[in-house]
């Protein structure tokens, strides 16, 4: 991922952990412990791993993804998407930026007359949904959905779009 | 009282959303005539030139469920495997995705709020209810009734098949009852 995404990943995972805390689906020293291992984990460079979210379900174990979205169905309204069957509209797979899709843990998916579909593991995180409002300027229906299903969909698009070519100067 | 308490939402939800001014708003809620809710989508689409689109999802809203566009969804040898196609095309609902023990089912009629419960006892899962457009959901069981099986569908099951076993054989790896999914 690129390091001009840095300040959006931090942002990011900054906000979305307040708002789990804020909400009670996590404790404040459960996150301050996951905020420490992001620290390590961004400093790996490893964008699959670079979530508090993730590493608050997965690696420490004090909350489920599931809770989380079922959170938002209840208290936000928010539908659920799963894109492993769904037909990714063709002009959005082919010109989103993945390094923004990465850092937000999103991805426009859909579009219907003006409105864009957007999925999202970090609806919690109101610098996520400013971003993207602000990249797409159209109304926007959010889904919530979960990091493993997103993950597997940029690395598909990353595999199809082929390796990142570098600019060689002679 | 000419708005129901649906419409009245759904007319709100278009103000919210800049669709309708508040002085239109107020225009509608005044007609003297009852209006069913095909009346009021007639009135919506041509008198004040509200999309299909955002009629459909100002519905939605006001029922408190997300659209969802059937039409985009891939039917796959998993989507039946819970909820039995006849029950789907009886109902008019089309299960399109599984969140852990979260099934999502799109439905057409939302109004019927016996056919969430059955599907829970059916399959033990908590349900959460996307909004289809009835036609859209028509369309796709129609489109399954009249193609037969074909090349690409053979080859698209076995490349599931094929991916499910790599993800079975990836889990067998981890023990722990969380683990991260795919090496997140």
């Amino acid at each position: 991922m690129s390091s001009e995404f840095r300040p959006i990943v931090m942002r990011a995972n900054r906000l979305l952990g307040a708002a789990l805390v804020d909400h009670n689906l996590v404790k404040l020293e459960d996150l301050e412990s996951a905020n420490e291992r992001l620290l390590e984990v961004i400093a790996s460079e490893q964008a699959r791993q670079m979530t508090v979210l993730g590493i608050l379900a997965y690696e420490l174990k004090v909350v489920r993804e599931e809770d989380v979205l079922q959170y938002l169905v209840d208290a936000e309204g928010l539908g659920l998407i799963d894109l492993r069957n769904y037909e990714i509209n063709e002009d959005l797979r082919k010109n989103v930026d993945l390094g923004a899709c990465w850092a937000t843990w999103s991805i426009p998916f859909d579009r219907e007359e003006d409105f864009t579909f957007v999925a999202t593991a970090y609806y919690l995180s109101p610098s996520v949904r400013t971003y993207w409002e602000k990249q797409l300027n159209t109304p926007i229906v959010w889904y919530g959905t979960t990091l493993e299903i997103l993950a597997d969909l940029f690395e598909k698009i990353e595999a199809e779009r082929g390796p990142v070519k570098t600019a060689v100067t002679t | 009282m000419a708005l129901g308490k649906i419409q009245t939402q759904i007319v709100a939800k278009l103000v919210e959303w800049a669709r309708l001014t508040s002085d239109q708003q107020a225009e509608i809620a005044a007609r003297p005539e009852d209006l069913s809710g095909e009346d009021l989508d007639k009135l919506l689409q041509d008198d004040y030139k509200v999309s299909p689109f955002q009629l459909f999802a100002a519905k939605g809203r006001a029922l408190g469920l997300a659209p969802f566009n059937v039409a985009h969804y891939k039917i796959n040898p998993t989507t039946f495997e819970r909820i039995p196609q006849e029950f789907c095309q009886e109902h008019l609902v089309l299960p399109v995705g599984q969140i852990g023990d979260i099934l999502l089912v799109a439905f057409a009629n939302p109004f019927d709020l016996a056919v969430p419960s059955k599907i829970n006892e059916m399959t033990g899962k908590r349900v959460v209810r996307l909004l289809a457009r009835e036609k859209d959901i028509r369309d796709k069981f129609a489109k399954g009734a009249d193609r037969p099986a074909g090349f690409a569908d053979v080859v698209e099951q076995i490349g599931q098949e094929y991916a499910e076993g790599e993800v079975e054989f990836s889990s067998e790896d981890v023990s722990e009852e969380y683990s991260w999914p795919s090496s997140l």
